[in-house]
């Protein structure tokens, strides 16, 4: 190989660099060759010390990753690195949507051992979109079941109460009517009772639940965000 | 040796080196490794950090017909070195203790 090849193929492994990251890169590895070459050292030789230029791209990628990383993390920047965060907001907005980044990185993480980081990721996050989907789905029905019990516990209270203060009325003109219209009526309310009694022992129980169900959530939150 | 422990040594290092003049990428790499395994690849990160951090600075001079990066400490750069003393004697006396129990 020679040194034109190696850093040809240097540039294109760090092509997704900004332009000035790039052309750092690229003049301190041409110095470097220089200063090699007047010591006396040939291109050959100079390539082995450096090694193979995926692996030496693959150093600066993960290197950079890891400082924006770090500087999209903090709230106030270093002077001197003030420029670099207006590149690295960009860069951590990639990072947020995982597939563009998941996808540009494996194209090119692949060719260093196959790390699968971020196709773990990319895994990682279909089975979240997945499960999220089923929440979802098991959110209707359960959605659709309370209003049913709702309607049902209205219908049945309200009526089992009509029917009640009928029944007094009947009751003046016929002792009987009046007594089915009553037990007809406690029936009814007694089905719109038991209909209502998931929303009460949901109501009773909401402030320990709320308790219980922020702690679970809040597990929840921390897995998703990892 | 730990990542971030060697990261941290890597970069005194490239301070030390700088302590008493300017000096260019080729020329740390030749002053440091005798004293610790560092690669072009690795010494690249370390000056572009403690650049961000103010501990250096850079300049290009002409040399030879060729642009050739120079690299300064600062006196943030010096308080650093001066900082890490502690640390280092510390870390001394781990390795005494390590050497010491260890056999």
């Amino acid at each position: 190989m020679t040194k034109y090849e190696w850093e040809t193929e240097l540039k294109k492994c760090i092509y997704r660099l900004p332009p000035e990251e790039i052309k750092r890169v690229m003049e301190y590895y041409s110095e470097l060759f220089e200063d090699h070459i007047e010591r006396g050292k040939n291109e050959t030789q100079i390539i082995n010390e450096f090694g193979n230029p995926v692996d030496v791209a693959f150093k600066i990628l993960s290197e950079y990753d890891a400082e924006v990383g770090a500087k999209s993390d903090m709230s106030d920047g270093t002077a001197a690195s003030k420029k670099e965060l207006d590149i690295s907001d960009k860069q951590a907005e990639a990072r947020v949507a995982p597939t563009v980044a998941a996808e540009k990185a494996i194209s090119v993480e692949n060719k260093y051992d196959g790390r699968a980081a971020d196709v773990k990721q990319k895994r990682d996050n279909a089975v979240k979109r997945r499960s999220s989907i089923g929440k979802t789905a098991g959110g209707i029905f359960k959605t659709i079941g309370y209003v049913l019990l709702a309607v049902i516990a209205v219908a049945f209270l309200g009526g089992g109460a009509y029917s009640v203060i009928v029944s007094f009325g009947v009751a003046a003109k016929s002792a009987g009517a009046g007594l089915v219209h009553m037990s007809m009526g406690a029936v009814m309310i007694g089905i719109g009772l038991l209909s209502a009694l998931p929303f009460a022992v949901k109501f009773l129980g909401n402030k320990q639940a709320d308790m219980l169900a922020s702690n679970v959530a809040k597990e929840n939150g921390n897995e998703d965000k990892n | 040796m730990d990542a971030q422990l060697k990261k941290g040594m890597l970069e005194l290092c490239v301070l030390a080196s700088l302590k008493k003049e300017e000096s260019y990428g080729y020329k740390i790499m030749t002053d440091i490794s005798p004293y610790v395994e560092i690669s072009e690849s690795t010494l690249y990160p370390i000056l572009k950090r403690l650049e961000a951090t103010g501990c250096l600075t850079t300049r290009s001079k002409e040399y030879n017909g060729r642009l050739r990066k120079y690299y300064m400490i600062t006196e943030a750069g010096k308080r650093k070195i001066r900082e890490s003393v502690a640390d280092l004697e510390e870390l001394r006396r781990i390795y005494d203790f390590i050497r010491r129990e260890g056999n």
